[in-house]
């Protein structure tokens, strides 16, 4: 098994899980006996035509929704029952989320943005957080935006502001639900050579995309068709 | 951590001056009646407490009574069988600590004054006589005391004797006659002029000497005289610096009590003072009771308030808690968030309320005449309660906002 490079360390483990939705009196049959690994270091793009299921699975493997069914070991340990608490605690440690709307906080500066997972961790003193936070905008090309007003950035330098602000607790996961979904081809270009060279770095990248172009970043693709992942839908 | 929760706090209310403004309403409200109130009786309490220290505190008043003290204020009149003799003063006065000592003839008001009967040919009429005090007065006619008077019976008569009673067509017609007290013939030398009330101020009302004040006048040697003739109903002693009152005044009614084991009443303090001053608290506090009535349904409307503003900002910025609980923010978290926030808003209303009903109480003040006192528990109950209101108003929508689902939340 553990032969020297080629040591894989399975983040993620989902075994035939399942999910319904409550949708009157019938249930919603969303994901379908779905068994997926995540290996650390791995950057995996989920395909799939709009309502197949890629954002309620990205949901799930982020501890922001649970499973209906089957059974789900992050980083080892089952994770299938945790409480509202551990979930906070585990999606702000080990996760950064982007998503296709940035969702910033307008009532909040830039850094203040940023640091916001920081704050919330509590195990550093201010005067860290904010240094952190400058460090992590001087990463995504905005150290002179920290005191900057959200409202005022363009699309991708908010997407950027979402970068630092998912960077900033150095997370085992990065969690992108179409991150260049809302941007032009160009600054959609500039964020994914950022996530690449994130995953050179050796950060594990979960992304959602309808665009077939970007798949050349990606070290692996699975699609996804109403529920399934296309290869065992075929097989 | 407090840091950022007051930041992001003072942000979001920011952003909502006029809103926040209008549900601070019923919370100034409420706080500014309560503080108005409270410094105006607290003022009215110092002073009130100045007036009767002013007036000798070292003074113990024993008296004679018929009936104990009742709790309920129950109080009926019963002629006494006994008052003090010139023997009980020399013992009183024999106790270690006692300084001085001086009778109580008693009337309605004690204090030092005589209750006199006056003749004038067929017309039969009841003084009070106090000593001559030096003090100014005015006259409706006559004159005040002087050295021609020195070894004769002359009395200064009180407008009151023809305001109560109308035997006398013209109170002037009196004047330099002679007329008979207790056998005893006066020159009547001076009218005093019509007290008035209304004329008053507050503090000179308080600084009166309510005892004397229908009282007419004579010489001191004239009233040690008429006295002789007075049944003693209490004796008032001064005591020397230091000692306990309570001491001495047990040992006399000790004594009192010892030498007369015949009488049907008791012997005790005649605490008047401190009846009236309790009487006058008892007033105050009830007074206060049916304003904090008021007060607390004001601060119910305003919590009201509160509590549907919160509901509002919690649905505004229901994709706000959703990105928050995201990235890691506990449910106890976005719980403080919007408690403190509705604690800040109705803190802010207590804070505005209290500089308003101070500045109400100095204006009120100016009028009836106390200064208003703001005492440190008055601010900081003005304080308390508000910050109580917010959280008690603010804890349902918190609540419910800490209970969202957050990808419910985020995409709605
Ligand atoms: N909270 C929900 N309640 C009910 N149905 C939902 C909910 N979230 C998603 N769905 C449904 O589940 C299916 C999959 O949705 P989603 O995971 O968002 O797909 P995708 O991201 O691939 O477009 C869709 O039919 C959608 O309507
Ligand atoms: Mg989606």
């Amino acid at each position: 098994m553990e032969e020297i490079g080629e040591k894989k360390e399975p983040l993620v483990v989902l075994k035939n899980i399942n999910k319904y939705f409550p949708a009157g009196k019938e249930k919603l049959h969303v994901l379908k006996n779905l068994n997926l690994t995540i290996y650390q270091g791995e950057f995996i793009m989920v395909m799939g035509k709009s309502g197949s299921g890629k954002t309620t699975l990205m949901n799930i493997i982020g501890f922001l929704d649970r499973i209906s069914e089957g059974s789900y070991f992050f980083n080892q340990q089952d994770v299938s029952k945790l409480t509202e608490n551990k979930k906070s605690e585990f999606r702000n440690e080990y996760f950064g989320f982007i998503f296709q709307q940035f969702f910033l906080i307008n009532s909040l500066n830039v850094i203040q943005n940023v640091k916001l997972p920081c704050v919330y961790e509590k195990k550093k003193s201010g005067r860290e957080q904010n240094e952190l936070g400058k460090k992590y905008l001087a990463a995504v090309g905005l150290g002179d935006k920290a005191k900057s007003k959200v409202t005022e950035l363009s699309g991708g330098q908010q997407q950027r502001v979402a970068i630092a602000r998912s960077l900033i607790n150095d997370p085992l996961l990065i969690m992108a639900d179409e991150p260049t979904g809302a941007l032009d081809s160009e600054t959609g270009t500039e964020v994914m050579e950022m996530l690449k060279k994130l995953n050179q770095h050796g950060k594990t990248i979960v992304m959602v995309t309808h665009d077939k172009d970007l798949t050349r970043y990606a070290t692996r693709v699975v699609y996804m068709k109403d529920g399934r992942f296309l290869e065992e839908a075929i097989q | 951590m407090i840091g950022n929760l007051f930041i992001s706090t003072f942000l979001s209310l920011k952003a909502h001056k006029l809103r926040v403004f209008l549900t601070m309403v019923g919370i100034i409200i409420g706080i500014a009646s309560v503080v108005t109130i409270s410094t105006l009786g607290e003022g009215m309490k110092k002073q009130i407490l100045s007036s009767t220290s002013a007036m000798n505190t070292d003074v113990v008043k024993l008296h004679y009574t018929m009936q104990q003290d009742s709790e309920e204020g129950v109080y009926y009149y019963e002629e006494p069988d006994f008052s003090f003799s010139r023997i009980d003063m020399k013992k009183v006065q024999g106790i270690d600590g006692v300084k001085a000592i001086y009778p109580e003839y008693g009337n309605f008001y004690g204090g030092d004054n005589l209750q006199v009967q006056m003749n004038y040919f067929n017309i039969v009429s009841y003084l009070q006589v106090a000593p001559n005090n030096n003090a100014e007065k005015t006259f409706l006619c006559g004159r005040d005391f002087n050295e021609s008077d020195v070894g004769k019976n002359a009395i200064i008569l009180n407008h009151s004797l023809f305001d109560y009673d109308n035997q006398f067509e013209n109170p002037e017609e009196l004047l330099d006659k002679a007329v008979s007290i207790n056998g005893y013939m006066y020159k009547v030398i001076g009218i005093l002029e019509k007290f008035s009330y209304e004329s008053l101020s507050q503090s000179e009302a308080m600084a009166l000497d309510w005892t004397t004040v229908d009282s007419s006048l004579v010489s001191r040697a004239s009233y040690n005289e008429l006295s002789k003739s007075q049944a003693i109903k209490g004796i008032n002693f001064k005591l020397e610096e230091g000692v306990d009152k309570h001491e001495v005044l047990a040992e006399a009614i000790g004594i009192m009590e010892e030498s007369h084991q015949d009488v049907k009443g008791f012997f005790a303090e005649n605490d008047m003072n401190q009846k009236e001053m309790k009487q006058m608290e008892d007033a105050i506090g009830s007074l206060t009771m049916f304003l904090m009535a008021i007060t607390a349904i004001s601060l119910l409307v305003g919590g009201i308030g509160v509590m549907n503003i919160m509901y509002v900002s919690v649905t505004e910025r229901k994709r706000e808690i959703g990105i928050r609980r995201a990235i890691g923010a506990k449910p106890r978290v976005i719980l403080f968030q919007f408690l403190s926030e509705a604690a800040f808003i109705t803190l802010l209303g207590g804070l505005i309320g209290v500089g308003i009903g101070y500045s109400l109480s100095m204006l009120a003040g100016g009028f009836i005449e106390i200064i208003p006192v703001m005492t440190p528990q008055i601010f900081l109950i003005s304080s308390g309660v508000s910050v109580m209101t917010g959280v008690i108003f603010g804890i349902i929508p918190a609540f419910s906002a800490s209970r969202m689902d957050p990808i419910k939340a985020i995409y709605n």
